[in-house]
């Protein structure tokens, strides 16, 4: 393996994910608890982050602001 | 049809009707030209014989060519215009006076019926084959268009047909004479007229009422009674006009078709969703109410004489009664006051739909009053017997083409005030189409008063937020606007509650960028490879453009959306699991760490190992030994191993036995299938353990030696060993 290959960092890329990144992992947590949210959280990947199913985020969020959240969404295409 | 392609005005050049129009007919300006490439060659050569008279001889691809040159030729326009009769004139000229240059055929005939009743009903087919009407549908392809022979044969149902915009132009410029109606003098010198804010604030209510709920569309396209009670009974929606003749029936329906028709509200599915504020909404107030008359005509659910009305089957008339009401107050006597009345008696004479003498003409109060008034088109003055005398408003003027310069009235930049309370009063004066909507996205909307009052709280701050507001940018914009500084504990407010927004952060369709090692990940984030790191391994980045791919080794690509792969291999002892790096999506490992344990999660061929204590755990929360299995057929192409089901049993399932016992071993599978099919020693076998091993009981071994024995086969005495005693 020459120089330029080992500094080029071995990395895998996964499109069109959505996700969920909480402040602290007891929010996580605190989402997680939440029966309706909970359907739609496929794993967790991180203490903060949540992966949401394809497809659900719109759902995710309703259900986010109807427990009294705020949460900010930032999508990929702004 | 929403009119939202109006640029924004520019400071340095002023407003006329002429480049008002050119950007209203934007869309027409090239649209006129593909029409013509599509038109057929008998086409071709109709319009070339009525409007290039007598060149007909050349060919097609010429003559197109030199009917293009006509239609954006001002003077023989001008010539051909002057030549049509007296009814093409005069509904060219309604068409024009209202800028508008798209129209349903029924419309366009009841138009041409009420400027010339007399006319035998052929003036469309004349200016068709004039160009000076063109079909306004998309066209696709190579399909041709042809011109019919008479109107009576068109199949579509009410086609939509458009005036190439140097036509309209040219139109308004014609000497035409219309009826004058009477002139009233107004009993008192008292002229009314609106602030022209009154629907622009309901629009920005009902886009405020239906981004906190949708509303919700029957199969017919109506509004589900839930909503239809809702909406009547707002009092936002259903308050007076500030400054009213006559408000017009259903208001808050009207202004929730108004909004569908400008684009503020969208239809998705059965749902009615907010939309977009167009370009007029960020320009002055008077391009913003031009643009809403000019939308009018699309309105389809509701009309002025029986309000709410969805389910008709026909168009209403009041699609082509809008342009003739401003077409008749735009020829008359700029200072003529009309009687209302006398405007409808007028439009009832000749409209078709009017034949019938049973209807009313209720109606004309609704356009005039509760349309063209609020919209600061017309003027009110008080005359005989309490009625209201109407005329055209410089805005009206400006709006018709007889003003050049738009009627703007400077508005005072300070015109709130921010209370500690939270509340925030709007006076009117200084109320811009902008300031509407940046009010509308931040603050809740209380009251619409001659003052409006709004509402801060924590959940419009967050739908501003929501809306690409940023909390200083929110701060400055309420400082710029307010005539006193804001409270110390708004500001704060606005603060908190934009810092609370950041403690759930939704990502929609991002990219995560998996690594090897989190050595790995912090060099992608030093690199700027990714925004920010997620846990150990994994970094986020919104654009996939952001990855510079000198920089990497791709190990693989995979669309989080797609459906899962097989990606595990299962080691010999059918307890370890290996992770195709290649293959495996994001959650493969958060799946595998519910039931083993990482072995080897350095480098890319990751490692785990199944463990009884995780097993056991997840069997009795959340995943049975099935879901499991049928997890691991998809991943791994195969169920639990034997050996991992032993680990899945639960203590004290399984019943096993510890007995001693004494084996034959029979020097061959067939001696040994004879000892169990010969009827002497079969009753003395117990069990088969295997090819060869016989299980006997001890009181029975001396029995079978004999028999052996007699058979000529001993059994040394040297192979007789006592059975192991478990300890």
């Amino acid at each position: 393996m020459n120089g330029s290959e080992k500094s080029r960092l071995p990395i895998k890329i996964h499109r069109r994910v959505s996700l969920i990144l909480t402040e602290d992992a007891p929010l996580a947590e605190e989402i997680l608890a939440h029966k309706k949210l909970a359907h739609e959280i496929l794993g967790r990947l991180a203490d903060r982050v949540l992966l949401i199913r394809p497809g659900r985020v719109n759902a995710v969020v309703d259900e986010l602001r109807r427990m009294g959240q705020t949460p900010r969404v930032i999508s990929a295409q702004h | 049809m929403s009119y939202g392609a109006w640029a924004k005005p520019h400071e340095s050049s002023p407003h006329n009707i002429e480049s008002v129009m050119v950007r209203l007919d934007h869309r027409w300006g090239s649209q006129w030209e593909v029409v013509l490439e599509a038109y057929d060659s008998q086409a071709v050569r109709t319009l070339a014989t009525s409007l290039l008279q007598g060149r007909n001889a050349e060919t097609v691809d010429v003559l197109r060519k030199r009917i293009a040159d006509a239609l954006a030729n001002a003077p023989l326009v001008d010539r051909r215009l002057r030549e049509l009769p007296v009814a093409g004139q005069h509904l060219l000229q309604v068409l024009a006076i209202n800028g508008r240059p798209d129209w349903p055929l029924s419309a366009l005939s009841a138009m041409a019926a009420a400027v010339a009743p007399s006319d035998d009903g052929n003036v469309l087919q004349v200016l068709i084959e004039h160009g000076f009407l063109l079909p306004a549908e998309q066209l696709s392809g190579r399909r041709r268009l042809s011109i019919p022979p008479s109107l009576a044969v068109i199949e579509q149902k009410d086609p939509r047909y458009f005036v190439p915009p140097l036509v309209l132009q040219r139109a308004r410029l014609l000497e035409t004479e219309w009826s004058q109606l009477t002139a009233h003098q107004p009993t008192r010198a008292v002229v009314r007229e609106t602030d022209g804010l009154d629907i622009p604030l309901r629009m920005a209510v009902v886009w405020q009422l239906v981004r906190d709920s949708a509303l919700r569309l029957t199969k017919r396209r109506d509004l589900n009674k839930r909503d239809l009670a809702r909406l009547r009974s707002d009092p936002l929606l259903t308050a007076p006009f500030i400054e009213s003749v006559s408000d017009p029936p259903d208001l808050s329906l009207l202004i929730v078709d108004w909004a569908i028709v400008c684009g503020l509200l969208i239809e998705q599915g059965s749902d009615l969703l907010p939309g977009t504020w167009s370009q007029a909404w960020g320009a002055d107030l008077a391009l913003l109410l031009a643009e809403l008359w000019k939308a009018l005509p699309d309105l389809e659910r509701w009309c002025p004489d029986d309000g709410w009305h969805p389910s008709r089957d026909d168009p209403h008339p009041f699609v082509s009664v809008y342009p003739l009401v401003l077409a008749l107050l735009a020829k008359q006597p700029h200072e003529a006051w009309l009687h209302v009345a006398e405007i409808a008696a007028w439009l009832a004479q000749r409209h078709p739909h009017w034949q019938r003498p049973e209807l009313g003409q209720q109606w004309i109060g609704a356009v005039v009053w509760g349309l063209m008034f609020p919209l600061r088109l017309v003027h009110a003055a008080p005359g005989e017997d309490g009625e209201w005398l109407v005329r055209l408003s410089s805005l009206g003027r400006w709006l018709i083409g007889d003003r050049r310069d738009l009627p703007t009235t400077p508005a005072p930049p300070q015109t709130l005030l921010v209370q500690p309370n939270y509340e925030i009063l709007l006076l009117r004066h200084g109320l811009t189409p902008t300031l509407i909507t940046e009010m509308s996205r931040l603050a809740r909307w209380q009251s619409l008063g001659a003052a409006c009052m709004l509402r801060l709280d924590a959940d419009s701050v967050y739908h501003g937020l929501e809306s690409g507001m940023e909390s200083e940018a929110i701060l400055r914009f309420l400082t710029r606007h307010s005539m006193r500084e804001l409270p110390d504990n708004v500001v704060a407010a606005v603060r908190t509650w934009s810092n609370k927004r950041e403690r759930i952060v939704v990502y929609h369709d991002c990219i995560v960028v998996e690594c090897a090692t989190p050595d790995d990940l912090d060099e992608a984030l030093r690199r700027g490879l990714i925004d920010l790191k997620l846990g150990d391994r994994f970094g986020l980045t919104r654009h996939e453009d952001q990855i510079d791919y000198r920089q990497i080794r791709l190990i693989g690509r995979r669309d989080f959306q797609a459906a899962p792969e097989r990606c595990l291999t299962v080691s010999d002892d059918g307890l370890e699991f290996q992770v195709d790096p290649a293959r495996s999506d994001l959650l493969v490992e958060l799946d595998l760490q519910r039931i083993a344990e990482p072995v080897d999660t350095r480098g890319n061929g990751r490692r785990y190992r199944l463990t009884r204590p995780l097993l056991q755990r997840t069997l009795t929360s959340d995943w049975s030994l099935a879901e499991i299995d049928r997890w691991l057929q998809l991943r791994a192409g195969a169920p639990l191993s034997p050996a991992a089901r032993l680990l899945a049993l639960p203590d004290h399932a399984a019943s096993f036995q510890l007995r001693s016992c004494w084996v034959l071993f029979a020097p061959d599978e067939l001696v040994a299938d004879g000892i169990m099919q010969w009827p002497v020693t079969r009753g003395l076998i117990r069990e088969r353990l295997g090819p060869t091993a016989l299980v006997l009981a001890a009181e029975d071994v001396p029995r079978v030696r004999q028999i052996l024995e007699e058979l000529g086969q001993p059994i040394p005495m040297e192979s007789l060993k006592e059975p192991h005693e478990p300890g």
